[in-house]
């Protein structure tokens, strides 16, 4: 028997590499589920009907995931949203005009109905208040006249912001659950977007060349990705339109070489303007740029409107992050004499051996109170600071691995701290940085 | 007439004084020019030596009085505020009169001066600061340390108690103030014990100790019901709201991101930092000898400094060896070691001075990166180490990965 069901509120759907799974705010627990009911799962992130005594469904509704009746507003992550975007909201939250504010609000709506995120097509979103901000920079139709403006991609949702401020928005995107939630949405509060579920390594010519003002993208920050997203789009703005591309950081110097490249004049660069969140109800630690372009005649595409593209690696980063450091610094250690020089030599030789690694070179600073030990390694290096005036010790080893960063941690906590009073262990971008008193 | 050229800066270290400028390669001349260099930055003749200040300024020195508004820097300052708050939707718009003055000083700030405690920040981030004071209808305001001269935008419209540490900084917002005709509204202080009571209190999180005790006079010289406005960057997030909590103080906003600092270089390391408000109740004190750290990370034993897109051609051998130079003079202690390990791609180096602070770096020339670790941490040398590679090894598009706030309140916000 077919019945209309929808995720239950504080459950989020996300689809990964290795398959799908539902993370749960209430609890923070992520459950695996089945990778065989992909389509059952995209009905569900709608609030579609679906048959109760499928497998899949009936499995659902025993652990209570989800609930009858159609898809709304999830009122706990909507409370969780509004949390994470009042951070940066507040900053500027006063000098808004009412309108602004009731933009706003509808974003922060259309996030909280977004019950699916599609990790394996590179899906990272803005806070609903970069959303905003970014149709801000287009403006009010009222004011800046009624532009025609295309989302090349647009799991931001931000055409529900360009739409409300009175433009006529036509997104591109291969995510059919996302183009669904669009239309529904803008159904419900008479928006103008129109969705098209478009690959855009196929040639794009039949959209219709030229007939945008303004595009908005934020593609993965890779050559490949950029050069793909800014030819189709740039294919089809017309002349005099403005575009809009995320440029994560790091790629600033790939971005302005390919700008160059294809004499693409580069208007205005606003540096780390989008903040983006996750699906844990928490932000996200990647931001990006907001660069404004303005093609010129002579502006060059890197690939033509009307020819296909074979990707390689679209969602990769061009630059990633490098490996992560394991730290660890001892308070009050035991027994300074084993804190000089000649022991904390021999200390990293058993480190490197514990870690099947060889040194390749070692290099020693001794001085009255302090002592440091370098030992290079075919993969890096481990660091051994000692400072016997105020009895710590500091290690760092890199690249920091769990495995044999725990064991480099038991070795020196059990040759320098025989007891301790507390210990924290913090994480950040994948350092793990232990303090031990 | 010998004058400083356009766009150049100089910053006063403990032992060398440092020059720069746009198309000029950086150079460090001995720090007993710092009088004549003053006079020369205030378009004053220097009294004698001028051949061999000449030759120790080398294409620094020009034969002309330096300008009083920099155009070159004033136009790097307005880009660099239009790039970095231009996230802000009515940033310069309309264009404000307290964002004009603060660029104009911004461009009239030749001497820098490098300094542990509170760091340089955007005008635009200045403007935001006083924006947000202004709002809160202080008439007394203190401000703890003012590296960007807001007491000078402030005392427009407020009476401002400044306690600036830094002698040779204040002398030149004492000078800024005469010219501005604000003097009589900014009153200095030699200790922060001396501030009268004020509406609004401003300071910085710096280090925990430091911090405590500032935060525990500027409550005593804030009065009931007024503020407390801490400019907080990681790693500070991690002890500052339970130190808040600790003093009796209620969170009342906080803004994110908004406080850029901007290096004596004049580049602008990625990661803002937060600007929270405190409202002070009646109850609040703080006993900064009995601050407590539940968190158990207020020390900082260690920082990475992680550099991206660096200019690769600046990467060679002699330019590794130059920056441990750099850092050596920058620092003005004495090397205990230093030296280099090349592996495959990679070069290693390392630096340790007789303090027993020192830093190892991972060069990586093909990708133009580097991952720089400062174990034991030092503030001195992070300043260091972040001036030298911007001076030597860096272009328009380098930048440092930001260290951002994890936490807000007793609230983990990062995933």
């Amino acid at each position: 028997m077919s019945s209309v069901y929808h995720w239950a509120d504080g459950l989020l759907l996300t689809i990964r590499q290795r398959g799908p799974g539902l993370y749960d705010l209430r609890s923070g627990e992520q459950h695996n589920l089945d990778g065989r009911f992909l389509d059952t799962y995209r009905d569900l992130s709608l609030g579609r009907s679906v048959d109760e005594e499928s497998e899949a469904v009936a499995h659902l509704i025993g652990h209570q995931w989800i609930e009858p009746g159609p898809g709304r507003i999830d009122g706990l992550w909507r409370q969780k949203l509004t949390f994470v975007d009042d951070l940066y909201y507040r900053s500027y939250a006063a000098s808004l005009s009412p309108r602004e504010h009731d933009v706003r609000e509808l974003l922060v709506d259309v996030h909280a109905r977004r019950k699916r995120f599609l990790s394996t097509a590179g899906q990272c979103t803005v806070l609903p208040e970069t959303a905003l901000r970014r149709s801000l920079r287009v403006g009010f139709a009222e004011a800046a006249g009624k532009k025609r403006i295309l989302c090349i991609g647009d799991d931001d949702l931000t055409s529900v912001a360009l739409a409300a401020l009175g433009h006529e928005v036509c997104v591109l995107d291969v995510d059919d659950y996302l183009l669904e939630l669009l239309s529904s949405f803008a159904a419900e509060h008479n928006l103008a977007i129109a969705g098209h579920a478009v690959d855009l390594c196929q040639p794009v010519d039949r959209l219709g060349l030229g007939r945008f003002d303004v595009f908005l993208t934020d593609p993965s920050s890779n050559a490949e990705c950029f050069a793909l997203f800014l030819s189709r789009a740039l294919a089809l703005l017309a002349p005099g339109g403005v575009g809009f591309v995320a440029v994560n950081p790091p790629a600033k110097r790939l971005f302005h070489d390919m700008t160059a490249q294809w004499e693409l004049p580069v208007h205005a660069w606003h540096s780390a303007h989008n903040r983006y969140y996750s699906y844990l109800g928490k932000l996200h630690p990647y931001l990006s740029d907001w660069v404004e372009v303005r093609p010129s005649t002579q502006t060059r595409l890197g690939l033509s409107a009307d020819a296909a593209y074979t990707p390689h690696d679209l969602y990769s980063d061009a630059c990633p992050p490098r490996g992560p450091l394991g730290l660890l610094h001892l308070d009050q250690i035991d027994n300074l004499k084993y804190a000089a020089p000649s022991y904390l030599r021999t200390l990293v030789e058993v480190l490197a051996r514990q870690q099947s690694e060889s040194l390749t070179g070692l290099d020693t600073v001794a001085q009255e109170q302090w002592s440091l030990v370098l030992a290079w390694l075919e993969s890096g290096f481990i660091a051994l600071h000692a400072d016997r005036a105020k009895a710590q010790l500091a290690a760092c080893y890199y690249p920091h691995e769990v495995k044999t960063s725990q064991e480099a941690m038991r070795l020196l906590i059990s040759a320098h701290k025989q007891h301790a009073a507390k210990a924290n262990l913090v994480t950040n971008w994948g350092d793990q940085d232990l303090r031990v008193r | 007439m010998l004058g400083l050229a356009p766009g150049a800066t100089w910053v006063r270290w403990p032992s060398v004084i440092a020059v720069a400028g746009p198309g000029q390669e950086p150079r460090l001349i001995d720090v007993r020019w710092y009088d004549q260099l003053v006079e020369l930055t205030n378009g004053l003749p220097p009294a004698d030596s001028r051949e061999e200040l000449r030759e120790a300024l080398g294409p620094y020195a020009i034969e002309q009085a330096t300008p009083e508004v920099d155009p070159v820097l004033l136009a790097a300052g307005q880009a660099k505020d239009r790039d970095h708050l231009g996230w802000l939707p009515d940033f310069l718009s309309p264009a404000d009169e307290t964002l004009i003055l603060l660029e104009d000083l911004w461009a009239r700030r030749r001497l820098w001066h490098s300094r542990d405690g509170a760091q340089p920040t955007l005008p635009g981030s200045s403007w935001y600061r006083h924006r947000a004071i202004v709002a809160g209808k202080a008439e007394r305001v203190l401000l703890v340390e003012d590296p960007d001269g807001l007491s000078l935008a402030l005392a427009k419209s407020h009476h401002v108690t400044v306690y600036e540490p830094e002698p040779g900084h204040r002398l030149w917002l004492q000078e800024q103030s005469r010219r501005l005709g604000v003097a009589t509204s900014i009153e200095w202080i030699d200790q922060l014990g001396a501030a009268r009571q004020s509406d609004i209190a401003v300071l910085n999180a710096t280090d925990f100790e430091p911090t405590a005790a500032a935060l525990a006079q500027a409550i005593v010289a804030t009065r009931p019901g007024g503020h407390i406005l801490v400019s907080c960057r990681s790693p500070a997030d991690l002890w500052l709201y339970a130190m808040a909590q600790q003093a009796h103080l209620d969170l009342d906003d906080c803004r994110r991101e908004v406080d850029h600092l901007v290096l004596p270089t004049g580049h602008v390391p990625r990661g803002a930092a937060d600007l929270v408000l405190f409202r002070r109740g009646p109850q609040a004190r703080l006993d900064p000898r009995s601050a407590q750290d539940p968190r158990g990370v207020a020390s900082l034993p260690y920082l990475t400094l992680d550099f991206q897109s660096l200019a690769a051609e600046r990467l060679t051998a002699d330019d590794r060896d130059r920056w441990l130079d750099w850092l050596a003079a920058l620092c003005g202690t004495e090397v205990a070691g230093r030296g280099h390990h090349a592996h495959g791609d990679e070069d290693m180096l390392w630096w340790y001075d007789q303090t027993g602070a020192g830093l190892l770096a991972n060069v990586r020339p093909e990708s133009a990166d580097a991952l720089v670790l400062l174990m034991p941490y030092s503030r001195r040398l992070e300043q260091a180490a972040l001036c030298a590679t911007f001076w030597l090894l860096a272009d328009e598009h380098t930048g440092v990965r930001p260290r951002r706030t994890h936490v807000f309140s007793d609230q983990g916000i990062m995933s």
